[in-house]
């Protein structure tokens, strides 16, 4: 499929998305085109349909998730090159993952550092519609990126230590 | 005389085309069979008017029996009499603990070898003697041969136990239209019944495996969100934890077969009285020993309390994958003879803080809802579903020091291809080998591993210069393949696998043959009549195809479309097999580029007729 | 002649009708194909077509197309059982020879 993820689900190429329309779009196109409804069918359709079944399963998990979309559509504009991430914030990286070691069993702590950086996740979430959509800085926009990809997997860890 | 069903408006079948369609739960403990009958989804019947067959296969050295005949052999011949066998099947001997079963097992070159009064048995064939059964009690009662079945699963199966189930279907004579998650088909049969919609738990604790699955329903479409649970853990280990406790304080002897399998049945008598007594008083004489105690509901609940604790671990882990928190779950759903426990309801009780789904039987649920699937799958449905199922565990390949780098991480939507670009790491180095594993853990030895192969004639180059590709892809079924290439030259050095687990498709072929000893002739006019049908499939649906959707094709694209499709109507009559096959052959090749184009005009008109929709608001 | 049902077939059509959630009766037709001339059609019913004729037996309504009430004329449905094996019965007045099957007829 040489579609653009965008134009796939038939939506503007922004980081600002509307989920509910994507949601939506695709439910409707897996609604059509899953392989469960060619069960009985050619052995073309079958094909076919896993194909295409397959690659709408992988636009939506893309556009859906805030850090592989910004990849997405920085990879549509960009070359991808690696980027290193300024020494602040290697130094705050350690010092939450230290944090997180020192409060695993109690659960008030975990609370609050959860609301902390939730707030982180959507301060650079905010940051990247603005490079992204408005002032198209690419390269200001992958360093975000990381951070974003960062912030997100600590607060998978967290919600861990909290079950 | 055939008896006729109602169908639904529109999908009636020609005479002797029936599209008759089952749904299996193959159980550890029991297995059940379904069947959409006029629209309503019903559990077969066997003989003997019961609907649960014991997952119990009886060896002797004529004969093989299924089923309560089986189980009646459980307390004088242990070692024939082979139980809870879905905890050996897609298994090697080292990922069993032999104690728990009182069985001669053995390795049998990537299989568990089970020695019986009647041969080597691998947990392959034994499953098929039960759904050997099964199919039999469903052609019974529904009048004729079977066009095929939905077979479900634990969500938590990995690929070798999945596949293993596939190839157990293939043996038993089954056409499998699709492998389904238990916990889905669950959801499928309560989702339909109460018209339910919103965010909903499946907890389904069977014999010997448990899992949880969280499920968004709205209007036909059952999104799995995430799915967890342990392929090792049921009822079974529930029955464990009391002859543990028996053993420690009476000093049994374990060790013996007859022993153990009378303990695990008091055991079990046990457990299944406690589900609606306060407690239960016991006195029996085992190995001259007489074990006198009472046992009480809270007793019990200490000995499984671990058990219990692991299973709602598992749980939160799935609602930390979705994303969701126990307040947003609008319904949970009970499912597996094992949630009767008090103890069970109990506890997810108060997870949830809300009242449990449990009205429709937990031991039918799974089958009924498989059986709606097939008859979907079949296209004599109603009901306007899908199911978008995930896969339960991360699939990676081995990386340098043993590390797993994860390629399809797990609770991905499927069907799912994702690759990953690999290099050499040597001068010169012209092979690569590719180890495929399954698991969340990150160093290989502690996952699953499913294959191993080698990349050759990888042009030689400097080391980090080539550019392996290695692309995994998970089907509806849940089941992997994986290819290989070397992308920087046009020398393609490429390869497909899909890991085998100690059967090969020869093996399954000799199994196969030897099960069906068709004389050579019924043998022809079987496969004549097989691509008859197939032929005549095609012819039907290309036509339909043409009909709708012609405008897709170039004039010379259409024309040689038309002359292939009088090519294959020519033949067909020609009772020459190898003739009709060829043209088959030809017509699908030429509409490969047709199809694709439909389906993206399908993708079109998914849109279109949203946005059209909108528009009447 | 009237197109009935036994008090048995009744009875099942009703329990599927309610189960099923919607359908206003049952639809007797036949068409033309298979091994001997013609079968049997046996469908829920969600929208009557508007020549299509309707009888009403035990409480079931029956539709019936003007072209398969020929053929079909004086049928009474019927619910039976052989062995596990349950299903409908089409007690057609008409039929002088069907295929071994029962599931195609001649008239």
């Amino acid at each position: 499929m040489t579609q653009n993820y965008f134009e796939l689900f038939n939506l503007p190429e922004k980081f600002q998305i509307d989920s509910v329309k994507l949601q939506e779009n695709y439910r409707s196109i897996q609604k059509e085109i899953h392989p469960d409804r060619f069960a009985t069918s050619t052995e073309n359709e079958k094909v076919q349909s896993m194909i295409k079944s397959t690659q709408v399963n992988d636009a939506y998990q893309t556009l859906k998730s805030p850090t592989k979309r910004a990849k997405y559509i920085l990879s549509l504009h960009r070359s991808v090159e690696k980027i290193t991430l300024p020494p602040d914030f290697l130094m705050q990286q350690m010092e939450w993952e230290e944090h997180l070691e020192d409060i695993e069993k109690k659960i008030k702590e975990l609370d609050q550092f959860k609301l902390t950086i939730n707030k982180k996740y959507e301060e650079y979430s905010l940051m990247l519609s603005t490079q992204i959509d408005n002032d198209q800085n690419w390269n200001e926009a992958a360093i975000t990126i990381d951070k974003l990809y960062f912030v997100e997997k600590l607060l998978h860890k967290i919600n861990i230590a909290l079950n | 005389m055939a008896l006729l069903q109602i169908s639904e408006p529109g999908k009636s079948t020609m005479p002797h085309e029936h599209r008759r369609v089952i749904g299996i739960d193959l159980g550890t403990t029991n297995s059940l069979v379904a069947s959409v009958i006029s629209g309503s989804p019903a559990i077969l019947i066997q003989d003997d008017k019961s609907n649960l067959l014991p997952s119990v296969v009886y060896y002797s050295k004529n004969t093989v029996q299924v089923g309560n005949e089986a189980r009646d052999h459980q307390s004088n011949d242990a070692e024939n009499t082979i139980s809870s066998v879905k905890r050996l099947i897609g298994k090697t001997i080292d990922d069993v603990n032999q104690v728990n079963f009182p069985l001669n097992l053995s390795d049998g070159d990537g299989v568990i070898n089970i020695k019986t009064s009647n041969g080597m048995k691998n947990p392959i064939e034994v499953s098929a003697e039960i759904l050997k059964m099964l199919r039999t009690v469903a052609e019974n009662n529904l009048g004729g041969e079977l066009m095929g079945a939905v077979v479900t699963v634990p969500a938590y199966f990995d690929d070798a136990q999945r596949q293993a189930t596939k190839d157990a279907c293939q043996l038993a004579g089954l056409n499998i239209l699709r492998l389904i998650n238990e916990p889905t088909a669950a959801a499928v049969a309560y989702g339909l019944d109460k018209k339910s919609m919103g965010q909903f738990v499946v907890f389904d604790l069977g014999g010997g495996t448990f899992d949880v699955s969280i499920l968004n329903l709205s209007k036909g479409l059952f999104e799995v969100l995430a799915t967890h649970g342990d392929a090792n853990l049921g009822g079974d280990d529930f029955d464990q934890a009391i002859v543990n406790f028996l053993n420690n304080k009476y000093k049994l002897n374990i060790k013996d077969i007859e022993v153990q399998s009378m303990i695990s049945i008091l055991a079990r008598e046990i457990k299944e009285s406690l589900s609606n007594k306060k407690e239960v008083e016991i006195l029996k004489e085992i190995n001259g020993k007489e074990i006198k105690e009472t046992f009480t509901q809270q007793q019990f609940k200490a000995l499984v309390n671990d058990l219990i604790e692991q299973t709602l671990k598992a749980t939160k882990n799935a609602l930390n994958d979705a994303k969701l928190s126990t307040d947003q779950i609008d319904g949970v759903i009970m499912v597996g003879g094992s949630t009767r426990m008090p103890c069970i309801q109990e506890a997810v009780g108060n997870l949830f803080k809300q009242d449990l789904l449990n009205d429709l039987n937990p031991d039918e649920v799974v089958a009924l809802g498989a059986a709606i699937q097939a008859n979907i799958l079949a296209g004599n449905g109603q009901e306007d579903i899908l199911l978008l199922d995930v896969t339960p565990l991360s699939l990676g390949i081995e990386t340098m020091g043993s590390i797993v780098e994860r390629i399809i991480p797990r609770n991905t939507t499927l069907p799912i291809a994702m690759a990953q670009e690999f290099t050499t790491y040597k001068d010169g180095q012209t092979a690569m080998i590719i180890h495929v594993v399954q698991g969340e853990r990150d160093l290989v030895d502690d996952c699953r591993s499913l294959a191993k192969f080698t990349l050759k004639k990888i042009p030689p180059m400097v080391a980090g210069a080539a550019k392996i590709k290695v692309t995994f892809q998970v089907d509806t079924d849940g089941l992997l393949s994986v290819s290989a290439e070397e992308t920087t030259t046009n020398e393609k050095a490429s390869i497909e696998v899909k890991p085998s687990y100690g059967l090969s498709e020869d093996n399954i072929k000799t199994m196969l043959q030897s099960s069906y000893d068709l004389a050579e002739e019924d043998k022809i006019s079987r496969a004549l009549a097989e691509t008859k049908v197939e032929a005549n499939q095609l012819i039907e649906l290309t036509q339909k195809a043409l009909d709708a959707d012609k405008d897709l094709l170039s004039d010379s694209e259409l024309t040689s479309i038309k002359n292939d499709l009088k090519d294959l109507i020519n033949v067909l009559n020609s009772s020459n097999n190898d003739k009709i096959k060829e043209a088959t052959k030809q017509l699908n090749t030429k509409s490969e580029p047709f199809a694709a184009k439909r389906m993206d005009r399908s993708i079109q008109k998914a849109l279109t007729g949203k946005s059209i929709n909108k528009l009447e608001f | 002649m009237p197109i009935s049902m036994t008090e048995k077939a009744a009875s099942r059509a009703k329990n599927y009708l309610e189960s099923r959630g919607k359908g206003m009766g049952l639809k007797l037709a036949v068409k033309t194909t298979g091994c001997s001339g013609m079968a049997y059609v046996l469908e829920f019913v969600d929208e009557a077509s508007p020549d299509d004729q309707i009888f009403e037996s035990h409480g079931i309504k029956i539709l019936v197309d003007p072209k398969s009430l020929i053929y079909i004329d004086g049928t009474e449905l019927d619910f039976v059982r052989e062995g596990l094996n349950e299903g409908f019965q089409f007690n057609n007045p008409n039929v002088k020879d069907s295929c071994g099957c029962g599931e195609s007829f001649t008239v």
